[in-house]
């Protein structure tokens, strides 16, 4: 699992990363450079010159020891401002090697380890200083062979010395350490944080109740869950309190109107009684349309589930069938393509219903209003009526538009509120003028692939008439 | 036959009683969850209409609890809420139907018939439609007074159709209600059938007929408003 390039786990990661492998290039950098100072390789072949000054030794006729100074200067030929000099190990007696003015100075700083380097301050300056113990023909002799060298060079040595010996060997596996422990460290820091990602992914209208946990959680981060989670609190304070209005809403405006169609109903028979019951359900479908016009602009449409909307629409025209032959107009149902949708079966509902009532309003009496489900999800709604002008065909789902309407009939909210669903699945909703003549009103929305799914989880409201026949026994 | 309303709106209550009297069915009125419960605990009713919003409770608690005690006495819920939500709440907790208020008091006297129509509920022994009455136990169907003798299978068409009331039958659901499991179950069986069951219908002189909602199914109609140029098969 790899984070992703703007995570906070990748910038940490990569930034320490940086700063430690510039570390390490550093490092790097200042031992190559030493690497390839002239005097690096100055001192590094002392190793090989000292033997080769020893053997350079050689007794004189009165019983003493002198160079070979040629053979020394062969030794030593590319080391500028070289002196030498060696000492007899057994007695100390010198042999005088370049300068006969240096030879006591560096027999005086000859030391007495095995091998030694070190810097001398003597009258021509910082000089450094290699001795060694050479044994030449049975005689150990301690030879020294110095150089003059600055402040600087001497440093730098030092220096080198430092990296390639401790520093290289024991730094750079710390540091490659170092970045593999930051980053197991970083992802185990931004766990919680991750967590809590998920955790927001998960609020949902639909699911009150939830919340951001802080376990685990950095003290940087929990005031922000805090005030995340007291966010949510209040905004589900206050869609609770607008589902409460609404309910109340509806009860208060349901009631009156239902005690007042009953008690119309009580009255003799009579074309005033017939009127004012027409007026009090005209009302009545202008509530319900504002009811629902508000809820879905709260988006209190439900949960969504997966509608098989073939089987969907068929509960719907099934259960308007009634109303349309009652109104000496028909209506047909024809399915072409059975899409599964992932939408809100109230939202749905009532923008079908709507498309249905809206055209057996307009075709004229003895005509069938044609509802077709197609593909890719698909529903379109046609009538024999006028048809709608060019220039109505956007208008007509505005809320309150009266264009086409002689006398309101609901609140003219009807195909508003079907726009209002399409637009909150994602979908789009458009009129026109069919090739016959009249008005065409198609609703897209977006099809699940995958098969149909046998029964929505919760009983859809109308995926059936009312009336079981499947529980009729036959004879 | 009778009916329990708990509806807590005093004027609705007595409306609602007096209007359902006037089409023939007796309805006793309570006015609170508690009423209704001791109404329900002396007397047998054969359907209940039950508001939601009642002072001391929700009346989804009472149908909750009448469905667990194994009551199964036919509730349609009448409530001002109409969120589909509602609506598929109180069916899923076991009640019949929903109405949503306002209402025309016919469509309610509908619904309620069509419930009882069901088999084993109080009208649902002896339907009727128009002038044709179907004896479901004895499986026999007059028309106009007249014993008429149909096929098995018209006469399952004509029961399922009947005891729906008007409201559409799905050709499932008529298949369903016709087709033993050993029939075979061929498309267009059922709409030869039901084209003589129709013409049986007319040649007799009921006053209902068969009407197609094309792609959905069947209901019964008055035949008044049954127009031959919309007679075409689904």
């Amino acid at each position: 699992m790899s984070s992703a390039p703007g995570s906070i786990e990748a910038r940490l990661v990569r930034r320490l990363s940086l700063t430690l492998a510039g570390t390490v290039l550093l490092f790097a950098a200042v031992y190559l450079f030493l690497a390839n100072d002239a005097s690096y390789h100055a001192v590094e072949e002392t190793g090989e010159t000292l033997p080769r000054i020893a053997a350079a030794i050689h007794p004189t006729p009165d019983g003493k020891f002198a160079f070979n100074k040629k053979a020394v200067e062969a030794a030593i030929g590319h080391v500028a401002g070289a002196q030498y000099a060696a000492t007899d190990n057994a007695t100390g007696t010198p042999v005088i090697g370049s300068d006969p003015a240096i030879v006591p100075h560096l027999i005086h700083k000859l030391p007495t380890e095995q091998f030694t380097s070190k810097a001398i301050d003597v009258p021509g300056g910082l000089r450094i200083i290699h001795s060694e113990r050479e044994t030449v023909g049975g005689r150990v002799w301690r030879v020294a062979l110095s150089w003059p060298m600055s402040q600087a060079q001497i440093m730098t040595i030092g220096l080198k010395h430092e990296l390639q010996d401790e520093l290289l060997p024991g730094v750079v596996p710390v540091l490659l350490l170092a970045i593999a422990v930051s980053w197991v460290t970083i992802r185990l820091n931004l766990r919680p944080l991750r967590r809590a990602s998920a955790e927001a992914q998960a609020v949902s209208v639909d699911r009150p109740g939830q919340r951001m946990t802080k376990d685990g959680m950095a003290s940087e981060i929990t005031p922000l869950i805090d005030a995340v989670n007291r966010a949510l609190t209040h905004l589900e304070d206050g869609i609770a309190w607008q589902k409460r209005f609404m309910a109340n809403a509806a009860h208060e405006l349901r009631t009156p109107l239902a005690v007042l169609r009953a008690r119309l109903e009580g009255l003799p028979a009579g074309p005033d009684r017939d009127v004012l019951l027409r007026d009090i359900d005209r009302i009545g479908r202008a509530v319900s349309q504002l009811l629902l016009a508000a809820r879905l602009q709260a988006h209190q449409s439900g949960e969504t589930e997966r509608l098989d909307l073939a089987r969907f629409v068929r509960g719907i025209v099934a259960d308007m069938a009634p109303l349309a032959h009652a109104r000496q107009r028909d209506v047909a149902l024809r399915i072409d393509h059975a899409p599964v949708v992932q939408a809100s079966s109230t939202a749905i509902e009532s923008a079908v219903r709507n498309l249905i009532d809206n055209a057996l309003r307009y075709t004229p009496p003895g005509s069938a209003v044609t509802v077709r489900v197609g593909a890719p999800a698909r529903i379109v709604v046609e009538d024999r009526g006028p048809g709608i002008p060019k220039e109505l065909q956007e208008r007509i789902f505005d809320p309150f538009f009266r264009g086409r309407e002689q006398a309101g009939d609901g609140a003219g909210l009807g195909l508003a509120i079907v726009r209002e669903v399409a637009a909150l699945h994602g979908g789009r909703v458009g009129a026109e003028t069919a090739p016959g003549g009249g008005a065409r009103f198609t609703l897209e929305l977006h099809a699940l692939s995958g098969p149909a799914a046998a029964e929505p989880k919760r009983a859809s409201p109308a995926p059936q008439p009312r009336p079981a026949p499947a529980s009729i026994s036959a004879a | 036959m009778r009916l329990l309303a708990i509806e807590d709106e005093p004027e609705l209550g007595r409306l609602l009683t007096s209007n359902l009297g006037r089409l023939g069915l007796a309805v006793d009125l309570a006015g609170s969850l508690a009423d209704g419960r001791s109404l329900l605990a002396t007397c047998s009713y054969d359907l209940i209409l039950l508001d939601l919003r009642l002072p001391d409770g929700s009346g989804l608690d009472l149908l909750r609890q009448l469905r667990a005690a194994r009551n199964e006495t036919p509730v349609i819920v009448v409530s001002a809420a109409d969120a589909v939500e509602d609506r598929v709440t109180g069916l899923h907790e076991g009640a019949d139907d929903y109405i949503v208020k306002p209402f025309a008091i016919e469509e309610l006297a509908a619904r309620i018939r069509v419930v009882l129509r069901r088999p084993g509920r109080a009208l649902g022994t002896t339907l009727e439609s128009g002038n044709v009455t179907f004896q479901t136990i004895s499986r026999t169907v007059e028309i106009a007074g007249r014993g008429v003798v149909l096929p098995r299978r018209e006469l399952g068409i004509l029961e399922a159709l009947m005891r729906a009331d008007g409201r559409v039958v799905t050709r499932e659901g008529l298949e369903e209600a016709v087709y033993s499991l050993e029939d075979e179950r061929q498309s267009n069986v059922l709409e030869s059938s039901i084209s003589r069951l129709r013409k049986r219908l007319q040649s007799e002189g009921a006053t209902i007929g068969i009407r197609v909602v094309r792609g959905v199914g069947y209901r019964i109609s008055e035949a008044a408003d049954t127009p031959e140029t919309l007679e075409a098969e689904p």
